[in-house]
């Protein structure tokens, strides 16, 4: 059995766990934020559900799904959740949420319709990540246009999720205040990093680490969204109640 | 009969819950030194996976 379809069931766990726990705070205290980091983390954890799925053989309907929800939008979802949440000024962040939505959608039209070629050799077990890229038309080509928007709806989200997270760190430590959220955002940062990192190194040719990238990009985000909502002030009543 | 100030029932504010004291940034090396330059070096660091990926986007590199 592949370490990488373990460590690709393990991040959907942890995802999927994750999502849960994002939804139901959302549920029970609303903010937009929440619902869309929710939706992020649900994509993050059909993604690399369907990445693990991917590890047992070929299926073009987990391969369109794990390339839409995880290659293509998961970050984009996830840094859109970051600026709701920084972002309070006028409609900029409903705006940029429609803005995503539409894309996502012409996005998913693109990514059932583009041909995929996954035979003679393009498609290969045990690690089919290792030629993921040739399944796909290339890049140059009018079809190829999937791969050119998938660097830009993950350069948005790095941008949304990083930069959000270093700028809240950064503001609670001047302001030295809130110990808990600096280094909540400091292990979201470094969450967000290595799943870009991931991304960028198998599009570069070094996809056996993207599992555990994405793992560990789920496991840093999880610990720091638990550490920064944990030991927030509370009223002294309330505190009592607990 | 004359009114004074101190016959009118005072009416008292319903007592606010106090809000616990905001938790401050110890003032140790691990805060003062090692997590400003984390955050830097992420910074740096996504910001080269930026551009390399942007590279890419603009045909100098090929994905």
């Amino acid at each position: 059995m592949p370490v990488n379809f373990l460590l690709s069931l393990l991040a959907a766990a942890v995802s999927g766990i994750f999502s849960l726990v994002v939804l139901n705070r959302y549920r029970e205290r609303g903010g937009m934020h929440l619902l869309v980091w929710g939706i992020g983390l649900v994509l993050y954890s059909l993604s690399t559900l369907a990445q693990a799925v991917l590890f047992q053989g070929w299926n073009a309907l987990f391969f369109r799904l794990w390339y839409w929800a995880g290659a293509m939008i998961v970050a984009a979802w996830l840094g859109q959740g970051t600026i709701h949440l920084l972002v309070r000024r006028g409609r900029i962040a409903m705006t940029l949420l429609g803005v995503l939505t539409v894309a996502s959608l012409v996005a998913l039209v693109l990514v059932l319709r583009v041909p995929l070629d996954p035979g003679g050799g393009n498609f290969t077990l045990p690690n089919w990540i290792s030629n993921y890229s040739k399944v796909l038309p290339p890049s140059d080509t009018p079809e190829g246009v999937v791969r050119r928007l998938t660097v830009l709806f993950n350069v948005y989200g790095t941008v949304g999720l990083v930069g959000g997270a270093i700028y809240s760190g950064w503001l609670f430590l001047r302001k030295q205040i809130l110990p808990n959220r600096v280094l909540g955002n400091v292990l979201i940062a470094a969450g967000g990093l290595s799943n870009a990192l991931g991304g960028t190194l198998a599009r570069l040719g070094g996809p056996e680490f993207l599992p555990l990238s994405q793992l560990l990009g789920a496991g840093l985000i999880f610990a720091g969204f638990w550490l920064a909502v944990s030991g927030a002030p509370q009223p002294a009543a309330q505190r009592a109640r607990v | 009969m004359k009114v004074t100030h101190s016959s009118v029932p005072e009416v008292r504010e319903p007592a606010r819950p106090r809000r616990a004291p905001v938790p401050r940034v110890p003032r140790t090396f691990f805060y003062e030194k090692i997590v400003p330059a984390a955050l830097i070096l992420i910074g740096v660091a996504t910001l080269l996976t930026l551009v390399v990926a942007l590279l890419g986007v603009a045909g100098v590199i090929h994905f």
